[in-house]
Parts: C-alpha cells; sequence; structure tokens
C-alpha cells in the first residue's frame, strides 16, 4: 500500500483504459483501452506509425480533440483527473503545468505577433510576471533554448526564424511556466537531420535543468531512442510493446517492434540488399475489432491471433508485449532465423 | 546491372556515361535578387548506375533532379545525355527525349491526377510518345502494373482508393510504363510509413534490375542513400561538397559536411539516451542561404576546420583517388589526421 502512495505521489500522468472514437456517421475507435503512466522527470517515447492513434493520445491528455470525439476511461494528470476536469481549470494547466510542441511551429505560432511577446503572453496568463519583468524573462528563455541575441531576436515574427529556430522559440514558449510535462508531438520530424540533433540535445538538457517529465511522439525510433527513458510502441490504437528504451530497441518482443526496427537500413550495414519490409499496410478496421490488428502482416501468426486479442502481458524484465507468443525467452528475430533454417 | 559490372564499366572506360553534367548552374530571380540554387555542378552517370544526391532542404538537390531532366532549364552548363545536349534542345526535340527520362516524386498524392483512372494515368506516355494505343496499350499498363506488384485490377481504379504505399507503386509504374533510361527519383519514400518504405526501396531496386534502370536517386535520408546508390553526392547550398562510392561512405568520406552528416545518423539499436549538453553548445545556428554568395567555402561558417583561407577562396572539387571527390582545402591533412 505505501508502494502504491509512492508511486502515485510521483506520478505526473497516468492513462488507464482510455479509449477514443470519432463520431461521424459511425464511430470509429481510434484508440482502444490505451494504460500508461509517467514519472516524475520521465521520458516516455511513444513511437507508432500515422494514423496509430499517438498524437490522438497526446491531445486527449491535453483535452484537445475535436468536439466529435468520444473518450472513456481515465486521465490522472499531476492528481487531477483531466476528464472530468471544467473548462476553466483545463485552460489553467494548457500551457501551464503541461505544455506542448508540435511538428510544425509555423502553425503553433501566431505569425502577426513577436516571439518575445508570444512568450510574455503566456507569463502573463500563468504567472504574475507583467510589462518589464516578462521581458526580461522571455529573453532569458530565448536564451535557455540556444538562441543567440536573445534580446533582438525576442522582437523578430515568426517569418524572420528558420525551422530550426522557430522550433526553439515554440520550446522557450513551451518552457516558459515551468511545466512539469512537455508533450512533444513529432518535435524534430520537420527538422534537417543536423538541427534535429541539435533540438534533441536541447530537450536532454532541459529536461534535467527543469526535472520535467516528457511524453515524445515520434514515428522516428532513432530519435526516440535519443530521449527516451522507456518506449510505447502503438499500432492500429492499441500499445503493441513497452519497456525500458535500450533492451526494447536492442531485443524487441512484438514481431511489430522487431518489424519496424529491421526494415530501415543501418548506414554501416550491406548495402544493395534487401530490406526486410513490412509486408502490407495497417488496415483501415476500427481499434476495438476482434483478433490482432497486426496479425495480417505477421509472419508468426498462428490462428488463435485472428479471433482472440492479445493482453499487452508481462514477459518479464517489467517489459510487456501485446502477442500471443510473445514470452520472457521468445523473440520474433530469433524465431525469423529458426523458421528460415 | 549489377554493382561489379558498374564499376567494372566504368573502370574499363569504354563505355561513355548515360549522362553527363558540366557546369550546371539553375538561378532564379534577376539582377541583384539572383539566387543561384544549384552552382556549376558536374557528374557522370554510367549506365545501370545509382548516383545518391543527398543535402539537407534548401541545398539545391531537388532543383538539380528536375534542371537534369529539363523541368526547370539550367542557366549555364551542360547536360549531355545519349549523345545530345539537352539545355539546348528546344520543345519539339526536348519532348522527343522525354520518353527515355522520367520522374518519380515525393508525395503521389499530388503527382497524379485524382481524375484519372490509373489506367488513365498509365495510357498517357504510351499514347503521348507514341508507342501503343488500344489493345496493346492496355497489355502494356497490365504488364507495369504487375511488375510494381500490383494487378490488373488496379487500372480501373482512381488513386483515393489506395493506401500511400501502393499509390506510390502507381506512381513508379507511371514513370516507367514509356520504358524510360534515366529515373530521377525525388525522395520517393519520405512521406510514406516506415514499415511501407522498405518495401519501396526494395521494389526500385527489383525494377533496376529488370529493365537496366539508372536512377539519381534524391534524399535527406543517408543510410537509404548509402543503402540503394553506388555512388554518393553530397551537396551543400548548391554546390557539390563530396562525391565518392558508397561502399567508402563511412570510412573515408572527408568533407567535415558530410562527416557531420554522418555523426547525425543515429542508430536505433545502438542509440542511448542522450546526455544532457549545455544549451551554449548545441546553439550553432544554421545559416540562411544569403542571396548574394559570400567568397569562399560556404559551409566555412558552420565548419570546425575552417582556416582563414576557407572564407576567401572557394575550394574547388578535387579527386581524392578513383571515383572519390572532395571540395576542402584541407582534405589532405584531415585524410592525415583520420589515418593517424
Amino acid at each position: 500500500m505505501e508502494r502504491r502512495d509512492d508511486r502515485e505521489r510521483d506520478e505526473v500522468l497516468a492513462v488507464e483504459d482510455l479509449s477514443v472514437g470519432f463520431v461521424q456517421d459511425e464511430t470509429r475507435t481510434v484508440l482502444a483501452r490505451v494504460s500508461l503512466s509517467i514519472g516524475r522527470g520521465e521520458t516516455l517515447g511513444l513511437v507508432g506509425e500515422s494514423g496509430c492513434g499517438k498524437s490522438t493520445l497526446g491531445r486527449a491528455v491535453m483535452r484537445l480533440l475535436p468536439a466529435n470525439a468520444t473518450m472513456d476511461g481515465r486521465i490522472r494528470l499531476l492528481g487531477a483527473d483531466v476528464l472530468s476536469m471544467d473548462e476553466r481549470a483545463m485552460r489553467r494547466l494548457r500551457g501551464g503545468a503541461v505544455a506542448m510542441i508540435f511538428q510544425n511551429p509555423m502553425s503553433a505560432l501566431n505569425p502577426v505577433l513577436t516571439i518575445g511577446r508570444q512568450i510574455t503572453e503566456a507569463l502573463e496568463t500563468h504567472t504574475g510576471l507583467r510589462g518589464r519583468a516578462a521581458t526580461a524573462r522571455a529573453v532569458e528563455l530565448l536564451h535557455m533554448v540556444g538562441i543567440s541575441r536573445p534580446a533582438d531576436r525576442a522582437h523578430e515574427y515568426p517569418h524572420q526564424l528558420s525551422g530550426g529556430m522557430r522550433q526553439r522559440a515554440m520550446i522557450a514558449m513551451a518552457i516558459s511556466c515551468d511545466p512539469k510535462l512537455l508533450i512533444a508531438d513529432e518535435p524534430t520530424t520537420a527538422l534537417d537531420v543536423t538541427v534535429q540533433a541539435q533540438i534533441l540535445d536541447l530537450l536532454a538538457s532541459l529536461q534535467e535543468k527543469l526535472s520535467m517529465a516528457m511524453l515524445f511522439i515520434s514515428h522516428d525510433m532513432s530519435a526516440v531512442a535519443s530521449v527516451a527513458d522507456r518506449i510505447a510502441v502503438m499500432y492500429a490504437g492499441r500499445i503493441v510493446e513497452e519497456g525500458a528504451a535500450a533492451p526494447l530497441l536492442r531485443d524487441p518482443a512484438h514481431p511489430y517492434t522487431s518489424g519496424l526496427l529491421n526494415s530501415v537500413p543501418h548506414v554501416d550495414g550491406a548495402r544493395r540488399t534487401r530490406l526486410q519490409a513490412i509486408p502490407g499496410s495497417v488496415s483501415a478496421g476500427s481499434a476495438d475489432a476482434a483478433g490482432c490488428s497486426f496479425r495480417p502482416r505477421c509472419g508468426f501468426a498462428i490462428a488463435r491471433c485472428a479471433v482472440e486479442t492479445p493482453p499487452l502481458a508481462d514477459i518479464g524484465a517489467g517489459r510487456a508485449a501485446r502477442c500471443w507468443l510473445a514470452s520472457a525467452d521468445w523473440r520474433p528475430a530469433a524465431a525469423a532465423r529458426s523458421m528460415a533454417t | 546491372m549489377t554493382a561489379a559490372a558498374v564499376m567494372q564499366a566504368a573502370a574499363s572506360g569504354d563505355t561513355a556515361p548515360l549522362l553527363s553534367v558540366n557546369g550546371m548552374t539553375v538561378e532564379f530571380g534577376s539582377g541583384r535578387k539572383t539566387f543561384r540554387a544549384v552552382d556549376g555542378v558536374s557528374f557522370e552517370l554510367m549506365r545501370g548506375e545509382t548516383l545518391g544526391v543527398i543535402g539537407e532542404s534548401g541545398c539545391g538537390k531537388t532543383t538539380l533532379g528536375r534542371a537534369v531532366l529539363q523541368l526547370l532549364r539550367p542557366s549555364a552548363g551542360q547536360v549531355l545525355f545519349r549523345g545530345r545536349d539537352l539545355a539546348r534542345l528546344g520543345g519539339a526535340e526536348l519532348r522527343g527525349m522525354r520518353h527515355h527520362m522520367q520522374m518519380i516524386f515525393q508525395d503521389p498524392r499530388s503527382s497524379l491526377d485524382p481524375r484519372w483512372t490509373v489506367g488513365d494515368t498509365l495510357r498517357e506516355p504510351l499514347a503521348v510518345h507514341g508507342i501503343a494505343s488500344g489493345a496493346t496499350a492496355d497489355r502494356i499498363v497490365d504488364e507495369m502494373l504487375e511488375a510494381v506488384g500490383l494487378t490488373a485490377a488496379a487500372r480501373k481504379r482512381y488513386p483515393h482508393e489506395f493506401s500511400g504505399g501502393q499509390l506510390q507503386r502507381v506512381a513508379i509504374a507511371r514513370a516507367l510504363v514509356a520504358r524510360p533510361e534515366l529515373v530521377v527519383c525525388d525522395e520517393p519514400t519520405a512521406s510514406l510509413d516506415v514499415s511501407v518504405q522498405a518495401q519501396v526501396v526494395n521494389l526500385l531496386s527489383e525494377l533496376q534490375e529488370r529493365f537496366g534502370l539508372t536512377y539519381i536517386f534524391i534524399s535527406h535520408d543517408l543510410a537509404i542513400v548509402r543503402h540503394l546508390a553506388h555512388r554518393v553526392m553530397v551537396m551543400y547550398f548548391g554546390r557539390v561538397a563530396e562525391i565518392l562510392p558508397s561502399e567508402d561512405l563511412a570510412r573515408a568520406a572527408r568533407h567535415p559536411y558530410t562527416r557531420t552528416l554522418l555523426s547525425a545518423v543515429r542508430d536505433p539499436a545502438t542509440t542511448v539516451k542522450r546526455r544532457p549538453q549545455p544549451a551554449e553548445a548545441t546553439a550553432a545556428e544554421a545559416p540562411q542561404l544569403p542571396i548574394l554568395r559570400p567568397q569562399g567555402c560556404y559551409y566555412e561558417p558552420r565548419c570546425t576546420h575552417a582556416e582563414p583561407r576557407c572564407g576567401s577562396a572557394t575550394p574547388p572539387l578535387e579527386t581524392m583517388e578513383g571515383r572519390h571527390s572532395v571540395a576542402c582545402h584541407r582534405w589532405r591533412e584531415l585524410a592525415r589526421e583520420a589515418a593517424a
């Protein structure tokens, strides 16, 4: 019991059995009973391909889903129940204790306000800072995210900045009110590779400095690998594998995770060989359909996979996988090798 | 053609290159506002070879691909293809060459006409170039659909009925149906999901073998370029920084920019969480592309190896050895340092 209390105190975000559907003619389930938690200062990497529901999850936590979305389950954010919170309390939370950054800073920043003004606006809303004190804090924040000549840059408009600088400005805005949780939705996807590395470094250093937790959402395994303590892999609205980052990436337990990692060429690997592509594509069905949604693309599928949805089962060493075959000693990579011989 | 055969053909010198680009420059705007997107680029491409073109956004790689195909006309330089200088050909003559050279774009949803069936889209090049019509055209279309992994049933369907990966297969079929020799692939996998990217990369390799295609493969993804290409050309602000055989990339690349690109590639299986670094250390800003070109090496402001001369004199593209050329004043010293 005592351990449970400890855990709850240290928990920044706890999502329990969250289901999200979008109503249009009929209800389409895009998240099916997703559970995850993030501790203080921890980074959870949420990986998956387009349409798997990872952004929907990030937005659900902030209650930023469109009006036709239905939500069921529980989201506990810093001890508060998000789904029953009134809109005023929710607005206090957004941009305050919980902040979000997006893939495209140009669509998240206001094009007709200077970046300095956009930061002071957040400070005025969530902290007592006004006037010169707010401006000074904005300049300090721009310096913190690695923008040179921050006092001058505070007077510039988003279009005057490069893509990487815009992303830094958005991060400055996000951290302006000392968030306990930062939701980063594909923050490096639109950037060049050398700039990506800079932004990932920046996020890592800010996280330590501010001891903030992070939900890092991306389709890019290598970006996730460089920031996450734990990783959750999503496929068609469900988490299919979860565990500490390094073991999961080195030794994936779910055939989908394994397939994703195998399908990218390595910069020091063999050239002009066949890549191990995952056959087919994600089916458009509802996330709560019976059976394993990865089954049509899976090389290991058995009869049971078509009729029963596997649970996200403990496979030891703090890891979990949603696969009937996964166990402490079954791994798709080894199974594929023994099938080949 | 296998990699070995390409290299053999190149080494023996008895095969003329399929494509030879000499000092090609592409400028936009005019007068003092002239913007040089491609700046004196030269390279040769052997039949059956894949040249990977890599660089960050704005480096001119897409402009280069379009200018080779004369979708944009170069401001200066030669583009020798099948013995003709494409840069000097006019409308009708150029149209006559079009079916020998085709392009695959990044986003098939915007490069295919949504109101045309796949069959209409694939029959059009056959009709325009007078290759086939009627039942013969239908047979060629069906064969091409089968070659890209689709069925003949796809012929009657519209673009919106396909997934992104399938639609890129349609776009590839459209490019190949008139049996071109040269295909410029501009980020053909960038808009696709990771699990589908590998399918398209594999397909492009298969089709190259099957139809003896020559590719210019443009991408920002170094790992994919290295995997698919025989040679890699690294571009920075419109100029060639380095061009070298893919198998030498990780070991022998000498240009500081190429090394930076290589160090930015992270392999998920071996990447560990980054240690926080002081914010100042990450603050290096990528310079904006200047309208008025400064003297010297464009990479100099970001280069950790720069010397005074780098800011004043433009480094020429020098041959290091064999098929490896680099545009860096300090490549000899850097090579010695790397060897030590």
